[in-house]
């Protein structure tokens, strides 16, 4: 296996690195603090999480909640702080959620050595719907989502750290941050927990086989042992820490932790398969269920909508990304590309067990690691190294997308014009071609994100507008209303 | 001396972004504080003022092309309802207005509604007071009787929910049977202290307290921090010693 720090010289810090940062975390903050405070009114699961956050606040044993207290913990800091009003409860998870931005410029720059995938993954993400509708909301996702990218920037500075003990300090913040998202989200932190723990052992195989040879295994096991262990207990102390609160009102020692974790499992075990709104786990790629965490239709009609639902084409468009994630990671032995298939791959097959009722925004983690791919994927195009299957497999997302708002007929004629300009630039130059993909692709995801912005953020539409944004509108699961 | 300066063309940029967030916090803060000073520095919302079309949104069965809610009067409206679906007449067709109290203490709500014309047997409207878990549903006043009702209630939210809704609904409308009711004096005040006596109250804020005392009550028992302390002491341990081990 092949880590991007043994290809190339360590990557400069430079001019374009403060700018692309800066600017893109001023962006982040404009989408997500613009009329936050709108609608003036819970939307959602932030009942529950409100309802939660409060009786942290007035010292009360919260009520139950299958998932652990830190995003929890997180809007009450945010409402003792700013008060408790819409704008208030949202803040902090608007803050976390704008922190997403920087630290994913970071993480894609480590793992694949580039700025310019850097500078596209942040793009990528600064347009995909259900990150900023996370971000703008008080619920538990923003939190989780962010420690992850955070964990996974720390994973990769220990993996491109060559003196080991300052690999050290890089596993203790990883196994901080592990334990932070496993407080703030079950099931899903702990599958990443998991993968985290099996890519470090990776890492760790490779550098100290790299560096002792395979014949002394003694040293290796050793190495990989005590880094797990060190995570893991890490993790685990600031797991229990996240639960001190609930000590304070009224919890029963270990007891206690062990009856809540008992009734997660149970509860988990005996919901029911369907409800209203939820989908299938392998639905989620291709965004056919998404719906609406609030909607109002006005008396005047217009229509106001805080919807749950991706960019579609930045959504489609991973499912080529991680394909090629796969291949590249298997044929060129590169850690980070395999990082991103496999996990990818593990959050999604997590729900392959589970009987229980599924929603769309646990595909959040999945999609986030398939946006880096893609950035990846779309840097490959730019700079002319992407083989010419994976163009075409790129391009392809394009098709529904016109397909589904012009109709067949103009979205296919639509598609035609496009393909015959792909093949003639093509024909020309493989990096005309390339670049080709990667304009058609950021700027379709750039105006979709346009087009479907009043969907993610409540901005009244007419019938005629929101009804043309409800791309399929069929009777059973193919519904995006 | 360049690379110096580069250095600090770095920090001047990113210092540069931090202060733009930091000034979008703010906008934003001062930009949304009217939604709260809009019920907790006058203390009263008048759900009939206003532009109705745009303040007032239909139930989820009904359809905006379905319904007529005009103003009549300065602090009155006439809503007319003409679903067009004649498969669901047992389906309640309304209007409902949205508002969150985020100063907390005790609000009266007063309306009053008279119902007109004649639908089949068994129709009426009613009005709808929710408020998270609670629900107060005013008697039923019957299509055709034209006498105005006089709804009264006084009742606290609950801090971590506080947002209510009004609701003006029709039972028994169809597409062959229109309706229409008046609403008047519609409006949300909070009072100073405790509601009169013997007037109609729901306290949601005092039922959550109870609810999350009860839960407390029962939780307290024997049960201590040690065990949790030890697990922390041995991990904290098992951490130290891998740390050596790494070194």
């Amino acid at each position: 296996m092949r880590l991007a720090a043994d290809k190339e010289q360590p990557l400069v810090w430079s001019h374009v690195d403060s700018a692309a940062l800066s600017a893109a975390t001023v962006v982040a903050a404009a989408l997500r603090f613009w009329h936050l405070g709108r609608p003036a009114e819970p939307v959602y699961d932030e009942t529950k999480v409100l309802s939660q956050a409060q009786s942290f606040l007035h010292g009360w044993r919260p009520p139950y909640s299958t998932h652990p207290p830190a995003a929890k913990l997180l809007v009450a800091l945010s409402v003792s702080l700013f008060g408790n009003y819409p704008w208030g409860w949202r803040a902090a998870n608007a803050l976390v959620g704008t922190a997403l931005i920087p630290i994913t410029y970071l993480l894609a720059r480590r793992l694949f050595r580039s700025k310019l995938t850097a500078c596209i993954a942040v793009g990528l993400l600064l347009c995909d719907g259900m990150i900023l509708v996370t971000s703008r909301l008080a619920m538990i996702n923003a939190l989780y989502i962010t420690v992850a990218a955070w964990a996974y920037l720390m994973l990769w500075g220990f993996a491109q750290e060559q003196d080991p003990r300052r690999q050290r300090l890089w596993l203790l913040a990883l196994g901080v941050l592990l334990g932070l998202y496993a407080g703030a989200k079950a099931g899903i932190s702990e599958v990443g927990f998991l993968f985290v723990l099996i890519v470090v052992c990776a890492i760790l195989v490779r550098q100290s086989s790299a560096q002792i040879g395979v014949e002394t295994i003694g040293p290796v096991v050793k190495r990989v042992v005590a880094a797990c262990g060190l995570l893991i207990a890490v993790g685990l102390l600031v797991y229990l820490a996240v639960f001190l609160p609930l000590y304070g009102a009224g919890w029963q020692g270990v007891a206690g932790l062990i009856a809540y974790h008992w009734h997660v499992f149970r509860r988990n075990l005996n919901m029911p398969s369907t409800y209203p709104d939820a989908s299938p786990f392998w639905s989620w790629p291709f965004l056919i269920h998404p719906y609406s965490y609030w909607k109002r239709e006005r008396v005047d009609g217009l229509i106001q909508v805080i919807w749950c639902g991706g960019n579609p084409l930045l959504w489609w468009a991973i499912l080529p990304a991680i394909l090629i994630a796969s291949i590249r990671g298997w044929r060129e032995r590169d850690l980070a590309w395999m990082f991103l298939a496999g996990g990818y791959a593990a959050y999604l097959a997590m729900w392959i067990p589970l009987r229980r009722y599924l929603f769309i925004y646990s595909y959040m983690p999945a999609a986030y690691l398939g946006v880096l791919a893609l950035a990846g994927a779309l840097a490959r195009c730019w700079r002319g190294d992407a083989f010419r299957w994976e163009r075409c497999a790129l391009l392809a997302p394009l098709l529904p997308c016109l397909i589904l708002p012009l109709g067949a007929a103009w979205g296919g004629l639509a598609m035609s014009v496009i393909l015959a300009a792909y093949f003639l630039l093509s024909w020309r130059s493989r990096a005309g071609g390339g670049r080709f993909v990667f304009l058609m692709l950021g700027g379709g995801v750039a105006l979709l994100f346009a087009y479907f912005f009043p969907l993610w953020t409540g901005i009244p539409l007419s019938q005629a507008g929101y009804a043309s944004r409800m791309w399929l509108h069929g009777q059973g699961m193919a519904s995006w209303q | 001396v360049s690379g110096d300066h580069r250095h600090l063309g770095d920090l001047a940029l990113i210092a540069a972004a931090a202060m733009a967030v930091a000034a979008l916090f703010i906008l934003s803060y001062r930009a949304d504080r009217p939604c709260i000073g809009e019920t907790a520095s006058c203390y009263r919302i008048d759900p009939l003022s206003g532009n109705l079309k745009q303040r007032w949104w239909v139930s989820e069965d009904l359809s905006a092309t379905q319904v007529k809610f005009n103003r009549i009067g300065a602090d009155a409206a006439e809503l007319e309802i003409q679903p067009a679906d004649s498969s669901r007449s047992e389906t309640d067709w309304g209007v409902s207005y949205t508002s969150s109290l985020f100063s907390p203490g005790w609000y009266e709500f007063t309306t009053e509604l008279r119902t007109n014309g004649r639908v089949a047997k068994g129709g009426g409207a009613r009005i709808e007071l929710s408020s998270d878990r609670w629900r107060f549903v005013s008697r039923g006043q019957r299509f055709g009787q034209g006498n105005w009702r006089r709804i009264n209630i006084y009742f606290q939210p609950a801090d971590y929910n506080p947002m209510v809704e009004i609701s003006c609904r029709f039972a028994g409308v169809s597409p062959h049977s229109p309706a229409s009711a008046l609403l008047r004096n519609m409006r949300l005040v909070k009072i100073a202290g405790m509601p009169p006596r013997r007037k109609a109250r729901f306290n949601m804020q005092k039922k959550e307290e109870a609810r999350f005392r009860r839960r407390r009550r029962r939780s307290r028992g024997s049960g201590g921090f040690g065990g949790v302390a030890l697990i922390a002491v041995l991990l904290g341990l098992s951490a130290g010693i891998c740390w050596r081990l790494l070194g």
